[in-house]
């Protein structure tokens, strides 16, 4: 159904500059519609354009050529700090702020002046101990940073989600957990995963990215 | 000092000349350039102070003050190349720290309100804003360079770009005053300062080259204070573009 897409990207392009200074071509023509019922995987090779395609609907980049709308309105008319509120993303490697995991969790909310009533449960969610709250963030392991900044971007109640590989340094056990805190949402989401495993169990959608274009939509 | 005097000072010229083609430092152009620039410029400065001060003149005043902020300017936006219109914002920095420091000073009645005293004053304040702010410029593109991740971090959860580069502002804000605050804890103790020495040499009571000297410190440190918080305020959204994206 043309018009209920959550995004939908038209002839999209992008290019980055090289260190030579000539420019790669890493969206080359993609377009794609991202329905807006349940969790969309994109898969793919590793360089294939997935954490850049992410970036582009949270607006941190734009394309050189093409289209992309959210909802039905082209992306660019709108305000980006509020699609950014709508529109969380996970980022592919996490990154925490300075100071501790509460200011961490607290970060988003924040910037709003208002506060987050229960941190601790946050860390709950991701299957972390609310003890953590007043460790230094940047001291924490791989796999805590991951859940650490999936419960920063969940705690400010986006509509949309942006998941990239965010299990991806988690042993079994806590990827299952996150996945079903992630499915207990019922958030609309794109989520870049390799995990052909996890896809299988989440996603509603799944497109295989080549090279910069959709190469097919595959059966879920 | 005998002018024969002066002309031998050029033996320290000589000496680092010497050094610098003994360990093939390659200095020996830009010594040549550097001194015989010193020595020109001092000499006409020191001819036009000398008319300065006599006839008194209001104008002749505020255009030295202007010249000096000037260069100031280029020199320290030197440190800012990639900057769109980092000239004027340096400008507006450092015009801002010698309004600030010398207007308290003047509106206070610390120095009076004659040539004499503002240029000599406004050639220190705006040369420590000069410093400083080619501190916080070189500081403030390393910062952002390192820490793209934490920025974008905060833009993704919807900061604006000021929220979002608000702790790398304040580091480099922050490294650019050390200097500063280091001067004011050592002054005396390690090195005696170039105003106070000059004032001794010249048959200055220490005593009374030590209050000057505290006036200068403090001004110098606000000066300052000043130069690397309008200037980090002001270059900022230079960073960003109208999408509140991080482009430099
Ligand atoms: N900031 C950047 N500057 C220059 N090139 C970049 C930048 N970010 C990504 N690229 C290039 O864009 C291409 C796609 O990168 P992207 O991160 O989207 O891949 P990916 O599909 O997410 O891969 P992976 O599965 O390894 O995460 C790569 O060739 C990469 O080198
Ligand atoms: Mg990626």
């Amino acid at each position: 159904m043309p018009g209920n897409e959550l995004f939908q990207l038209t002839d999209v392009w992008l290019e980055r500059p090289r260190e030579d200074g000539t420019m790669q071509p890493v969206l080359r023509g993609l377009s794609l519609a991202i329905p807006g019922d349940g969790i969309t995987c994109l898969i793919g090779p590793s360089g294939s354009g997935k954490s850049t395609i992410l970036r582009l609907l949270n607006r941190l980049d734009d394309p050189t050529r093409g289209q992309i709308a959210f909802r039905g309105q082209e992306l660019r008319s709108l305000d980006p700090m509020r699609v950014r509120r709508q529109v969380a993303m996970v980022l592919q490697t996490p990154v925490m702020l300075p100071g501790t995991v509460r200011d961490n969790l607290e970060a988003g909310l924040r910037i709003h002046g208002q506060s987050l009533s229960d941190p601790g449960a946050w860390l709950e969610r991701v299957e972390l101990s609310p003890d953590m709250l007043n460790k230094k963030a940047r001291d924490l392991s791989g796999g805590e940073k991951q859940r650490v900044a999936l419960a920063r971007s969940l705690a400010t109640q986006p509509e949309v989600l942006l998941l990239d590989e965010v299990t991806a340094s988690l042993d079994a056990a806590s990827g299952a957990a996150v996945e079903q805190l992630v499915l207990n949402l019922k958030l609309p989401a794109i989520w870049v995963s390799h995990n052909m495993e996890q896809v299988r169990r989440v996603a509603a959608h799944v497109f295989r990215l080549e090279a910069g274009r959709i190469q097919e939509e595959v059966r879920a | 000092m005998t002018p024969m005097s002066l002309i031998f000072t050029v033996a320290f010229v000589v000496v680092v000349a010497f050094i610098s083609m003994w360990q093939k430092l390659d200095l020996e152009r830009d010594l040549l350039i550097g001194s015989v620039r010193a020595a020109v410029q001092l000499i006409v400065v020191g001819y036009v102070l000398f008319w300065v001060f006599k006839v008194e003149s209001w104008l002749a005043m505020i255009a030295m003050v202007a010249v000096m902020v000037i260069v100031a300017t280029q020199n320290a936006a030197k440190r800012g190349r990639g900057l769109p219109s980092i000239h004027w914002h340096v400008l507006v920095a450092i015009v801002a720290s010698e309004v600030a420091t010398m207007g308290l000073m003047l509106a206070l009645r610390i120095i009076p309100p004659t040539p004499r005293y503002v240029i000599s004053i406004s050639g220190m304040v705006i040369g420590s804003a000069m410093v400083v702010a080619g501190l916080l410029l070189n500081r403030l593109q390393s910062e952002m360079a390192s820490r793209r991740g934490e920025v974008e971090v905060w833009l993704a959860l919807g900061a604006s770009p000021r929220q979002a580069a608000g702790d790398v502002l304040k580091s480099a804000v922050k490294a650019s005053m050390i200097p500063s605050v280091d001067a004011l804890k050592t002054v005396g103790l390690v090195q005696l300062p170039g105003m106070m020495t000059g004032q001794i040499l010249a048959g200055a009571s220490p005593i009374q080259a030590v209050h000057y000297q505290i006036l200068i410190m403090y001004s110098l440190a606000a000066s300052a204070a000043v130069c690397s918080i309008t200037l980090g305020r002001l270059s900022l959204p230079l960073f960003f573009n109208r999408d509140a994206q991080l482009v430099r």
